[in-house]
Parts: structure tokens; C-alpha cells; sequence
């Protein structure tokens, strides 16, 4: 892999998190462990949502089905079948969204081409029926979801205090954000964004078009999955909102804030908002979900690429300007 | 023909009627616009809460369904010219500015409601006994109402210059802005059009439920799979996915139970969906 300007400010943050991470816990409080733990696991759900949408055009709004997946079948294994070792939930989350994932993406993207806003609704209808299913199942607890996960085990170890979630959450993250890095930057990665920028081209090409979207579709199910077991198990309950049309969409709301097509972006994008979310609502408890509501819509207006796109607009702007001033531009051209 | 059938029956027909009521507006702006508008569903809110103004200041609901489309259509009015507009080319960028809208109003009325939810009367409260079943009078109204504006509007679309220009700038926008329609104005005043239909519909199904701020957003799906089932690219196509949505919805949910049948209607409409992308008006490609 070759390590690209933007790849290596990806890998500094990461690096910083890690190195300023002690200090934060010597300085800071549960709370402040707790909202980074969080940034983290839902860093994993916006990533997926990041390569299937941003890098592969695959327009959906539902990936929360997979998190909510995830974070039930972990809490399901880790409470009635008392497993509790990391990596045996984490792998069990993991499994269950890539099979889920693979049933509709195959169901989606193979036979005839669909077009981006179908696999929206799809999404949102399956993201719809979701929430109402699980919170009308007793056997997974209905409206009430599942309480009271046991903490999990590595090698036998427990890990039950704030600093150690945070630690394990920050391992996992990092290891799926090189994954993902990784992949984006390979052959593969280039065929996905070619894919994204015209199905059509690219199967004239050659390329397999329908097995790399069910292909990738099924991968961010799984990285999603694997974000909702870590969710359950380190917040210690599931309920059947994790399933369900706001966090969908919320993860959709993080990319557009952020600059679809850019990993730094939509993360940047989450950390802030989740920062300020507790922040606002003891503030403003009333104005918040209207102000995101505002902040999405002006975004979408004025900043289509997101907030990683203020300097590429300032650019342009002062540019078009020294244009303006500098000899007269033929009206049809411009 | 005994009292449960009969209820049974008019059940039907009166969801039936009720979720045909609500997808005009769509067919409008979904169906013949292609806009993908997820603030349809706040559309239908703000037609509501119009009705339940009209009935809290002056006493009367008939007033607010006067008023709904009127103060519904202008504000799509605005909307349009505002925001919409700049996204007929990005339908992506629709979908996500008409949920950010849809957002602020959902959230703006979760605020500035005192309470969870608010009855508003129906204006006519009296009920019919037919064949021994006790059938709500406001039910047979919007039965009625629903017919009567179907008709209204396929005689508008099909008869009237207004809709034929309207059919002609939404098919072919280059072409029809050549011979002298203003398509700017002509696809505002459609959106506006659907919008007011929307708060027509919200002020007529309010006194049926209650106002509550996810009135409008907990119709949008179905009203959209119902848009989709039908197909898009005209106004006769999502009622006809309206009608094949709601009646077997509503005869499952009085043989099984009403949450079982709308998750399995929704998971068939959307198979169906997948299997034919053109709906049931249009067949291939």
C-alpha cells in the first residue's frame, strides 16, 4: 500500500487518539471515556456506510439492519449461551451481518441493474420493517430489548472497566479503518469507485459488476455487524432503535456532513457531532434534532461535498474571482 | 350479508380509501415529478396541525380541511422555490434536503406540542347502521371525497390545457419550455399542487387518529411502497399501487394481526418491486 497525503493523516489520527488516549483518562471523566468509546464503534458503522455509498455508489439507508444484527446476535450469544470471549462475539456479530448481508445484496445487485434510489427505499423499507419486527418479538425482548450483557473476556481476562472498553474499541477500529484504507486503495478499490462513477462503463469494461457490489455490500454488512457487537457489548444492553430508520439514517447524515468519498471527513463529522449531542441536549434539549435538521440542509444546499470540501470551495471562489477581474469571459462558456 | 362481514368489507374499503387519499399528493410529486420527497409525510403533518389550529381557535375542523391544502400548497410553494429546485438534476440531493425538511418540521412540532398527541373531532360524529354493523358517517365522507377528487384530477390531467401542459413539462421539459411554457413555474405550481393534496389528506384522516409529531413519517413508507409498487411516471399509476397495497394489507391484518401483515406486505411489496422496477402499469423495461 502506498501511503498517500491523505492516508497519512488518516494513520496520525489514529497514532494521536492512541498516544493522547492515557492522558485523557488521567484528565477526564466516564463520561468523556464513554463518548470516545462510542465515536469509535459508530466510526465503524459510518465507515461501512462510507465504502458502500461513498466509494461504491451503493445508495443505502439501512446499514443500521446490519449494526442492530450485530449488536442482538452478541447480545443473544454473550446472554443465553454465556460466551464472552472478544473475539468468539465479535466473530458470531460479524458472521450474522455478512449473512444477512450477502442474502440481500444478492437479492439487490445481481440479475438486472437497479437504480440508486430503489436500493435507497429498499434500504429504508428493510431498515422500517426491522425496527418493527424486533420490537415486536418476545423472544429477543421486544420494545424493551435486551438488558444487562455480561462484560467481555479476552483469554480468560475480564474487561470490565471504561479505559479498557475504550482500548479494545480503538484496537477494533483501527484494525477494520486499515482494512478499509487498505481496500480502498487497491486494484479493487479503484473498481469500486469505477463502478460508483458509471455502472454501465464499467461492466462494459469487463468488470464483474454485479459480484463486486454484492461483494462489498456484504462486507460493510459484516464491518457494521461487527460495530453493533462491539456496541452491545460494551454499552451492556441492545434495544430494537439500533435496527431502526434514525440511526440509518443518522450514519447517512455524518457522510453528506463530512464529504461522501473521504474516510476523514464523515469520522470528523461524527466525532463533533456526538461531542456536542450530550452537550446541546442538557443545553438545548428541544432545538438540537432541529438544528442537525438545519445543518443537513445547508450542507446539501451549500457544501454537496461536505465540510473536508470548504478549502477545494474557497479555492474556487477566490480563483473565479481573480478571473473576473483579470479579462472578460464569453458568457456561453461559462 | 351479516354485521362482522359487513364490517369486515367497509374496514377494507375504508383503508383502502384512506391510503389512496394520502398518495395523491405523491403521485403527484413522486409519481409524475419523480422527486423523491421524504418530507411527503410532514406534508400530511402540517394538513393535520392545520386542522387541529382551526379547531382549537375557532371551533371548527371543517374549516382547517378548508384551509389545509391552502396553507400546505403555498408553503410547497415556497419549499419549491427555495429548495427543491436546485435538485431536479441530483435526485440523491432531493431525497436527503426533502429528510432534512422533513426533519425540522417533525422535530419544530415535537417542541412546541404540549403533549404526546392531540385528538381533533371528526365533523360529522354520527354513524350509519348497515346490515346491523355500526359504520362511522367521517369514514364514508373521505370514501366519498377520495372518488370524487380522483375524478376531479383525472379530468383536470386529461381534459383541461392546464394538464396537458402539465403532462408536456414534466415528459419533455425542453420541448414543452419551446412552445411557451414556463417551466419554472409550471413545475412549482405541480409541487405545489402535490403538496396541497398531502394537507388536504392530513386534514381529513387527523380526526381518525390523533396529531402527533410522527403522523406524517409513519405513513411515508407505505405511502412510498405503495408510489413504488404502482410505478412511477404518471398520476393513475400509484394509486393503482395504492389500492393493490391496501387491500390485501387490510384483509391480512383482520385475519392475522396487524403488525405481522405489515411487515409482510411491506417485505412482498418490496420482492415485487425488485421483479418488476416499472410497477404494475408497465411491463419490461
Amino acid at each position: 500500500m502506498v501511503i498517500k497525503g491523505r492516508n497519512a493523516a488518516a494513520i496520525a489520527i489514529i497514532v494521536a487518539i492512541a498516544a493522547a488516549s492515557p492522558f485523557i483518562f488521567i484528565f477526564g471523566n466516564d463520561y468523556i471515556t464513554g463518548t470516545l468509546t462510542r465515536i469509535l464503534i459508530l466510526g465503524l458503522l459510518v465507515l461501512s456506510v462510507e465504502l458502500a455509498w461513498g466509494q461504491t455508489g451503493m445508495f443505502t439507508l439501512g446499514q443500521a439492519v446490519f449494526f442492530g444484527v450485530g449488536a442482538y446476535s452478541a447480545a443473544v450469544v454473550a446472554k443465553d449461551y454465556g460466551i464472552t470471549d472478544v473475539i468468539a462475539i465479535l466473530s458470531v456479530a460479524g458472521f450474522a451481518g455478512l449473512i444477512i448481508g450477502l442474502l440481500i445484496g444478492a437479492f439487490l445487485f445481481t440479475g438486472r441493474r437497479v437504480s440508486e434510489l430503489y436500493v435507497a427505499l429498499f434500504t429504508l423499507a428493510l431498515a422500517y420493517a426491522a425496527q418493527r419486527l424486533a420490537t415486536s418479538w418476545s423472544a429477543i425482548g421486544a420494545a424493551n430489548g435486551i438488558p444487562g450483557i455480561p462484560f467481555p473476556t479476552l483469554f480468560g481476562l475480564k474487561l470490565d472497566s471504561g479505559p479498557i472498553l475504550f482500548y479494545l474499541a480503538l484496537v477494533v477500529f483501527a484494525i477494520f479503518f486499515f482494512i478499509c484504507l487498505w481496500v480502498v486503495n487497491s486494484q479493487f478499490g479503484l473498481t469500486m469507485n469505477a463502478i460508483r462513477d458509471d455502472e454501465e462503463r464499467a461492466e462494459f469494461f469487463g468488470y464483474r459488476r454485479q459480484t463486486i457490489q454484492v461483494l462489498v455490500f456484504t462486507g460493510t454488512a459484516g464491518l457494521a455487524a461487527v460495530g453493533g457487537g462491539l456496541f452491545a457489548i460494551t454499552e451492556g444492553f441492545v434495544s430494537p432503535s439500533l435496527l431502526g430508520i434514525a440511526l440509518s439514517t443518522s450514519a447517512v447524515l455524518w457522510v453528506v456532513l463530512g464529504g461522501k468519498g473521504t474516510f476523514l471527513g464523515p469520522l470528523l463529522a461524527l466525532a463533533i457531532l456526538q461531542i456536542l449531542d450530550r452537550r446541546m441536549q442538557d443545553a438545548f434539549p428541544q432545538f438540537w434534532p432541529i438544528a442537525i435538521g438545519g445543518l443537513l440542509l445547508i450542507t446539501i444546499v451549500f457544501l454537496p461535498k461536505g465540510i473536508m470540501s470548504i478549502p477545494q470551495v474557497l479555492r474556487e471562489r477566490k480563483s473565479q474571482r481573480v478571473l473576473r477581474h483579470s479579462a472578460p469571459i464569453r458568457e456561453d462558456i461559462q | 350479508m351479516d354485521a362482522s362481514l359487513t364490517r369486515s368489507i367497509f374496514d377494507v374499503l375504508s383503508v383502502t380509501s384512506i391510503l389512496v387519499l394520502l398518495v395523491m399528493g405523491m403521485a403527484v410529486i413522486v409519481g409524475m415529478m419523480k422527486v423523491f420527497n421524504l418530507c411527503q409525510g410532514e406534508f400530511v403533518l402540517l394538513g393535520a396541525l392545520t386542522a387541529y389550529l382551526t379547531y382549537e381557535i375557532f371551533g371548527s375542523v371543517l374549516l382547517g380541511i378548508l384551509l389545509a391544502p391552502i396553507m400546505v400548497g403555498a408553503f410547497g410553494l415556497l419549499l419549491e422555490r427555495t429548495v427543491i429546485h436546485r435538485f431536479y438534476a441530483n435526485p440523491q440531493g432531493a431525497l436527503l434536503a426533502t429528510f432534512a425538511v422533513g426533519l425540522i418540521i417533525r422535530e419544530g412540532l415535537r417542541t412546541t406540542m404540549s403533549t404526546q398527541a392531540s385528538p381533533v373531532p371528526a365533523p360529522i360524529s354520527s354513524s350509519w347502521v348497515i346490515f346491523g354493523a355500526t359504520l362511522p358517517v367521517w369514514r364514508i365522507v373521505i370514501m366519498a371525497v377520495t372518488v370524487a377528487l380522483l375524478i376531479v384530477a383525472a379530468v383536470i390531467l386529461i381534459k383541461t390545457s392546464v394538464g396537458l401542459r402539465v403532462r408536456a413539462t414534466l415528459n419533455n421539459p425542453e420541448l414543452a419550455s419551446a412552445s411557451g411554457v414556463s417551466r419554472k413555474w409550471m413545475y412549482a405550481w405541480t409541487y405545489a399542487t402535490g403538496s396541497a393534496l398531502a394537507g388536504f389528506a392530513g386534514a381529513m384522516i387527523v380526526p381518525l387518529q390523533t396529531l402527533y409529531p410522527n403522523l406524517g413519517f409513519d405513513n411515508l413508507i407505505t405511502m412510498f411502497i405503495a408510489v413504488m409498487v404502482g410505478g412511477l411516471g404518471s398520476f393513475a399509476a400509484p394509486v393503482v399501487g395504492a389500492v393493490a397495497i391496501a387491500v390485501p394489507g387490510s384483509i391480512m391484518s383482520i385475519l392475522i394481526n396487524p403488525v405481522t401483515a405489515q411487515i409482510l406486505i411491506v417485505l412482498c411489496a418490496i420482492v415485487f418491486m425488485r421483479l418488476r422496477p416499472n410497477g404494475l402499469l408497465k411491463s419490461g423495461m
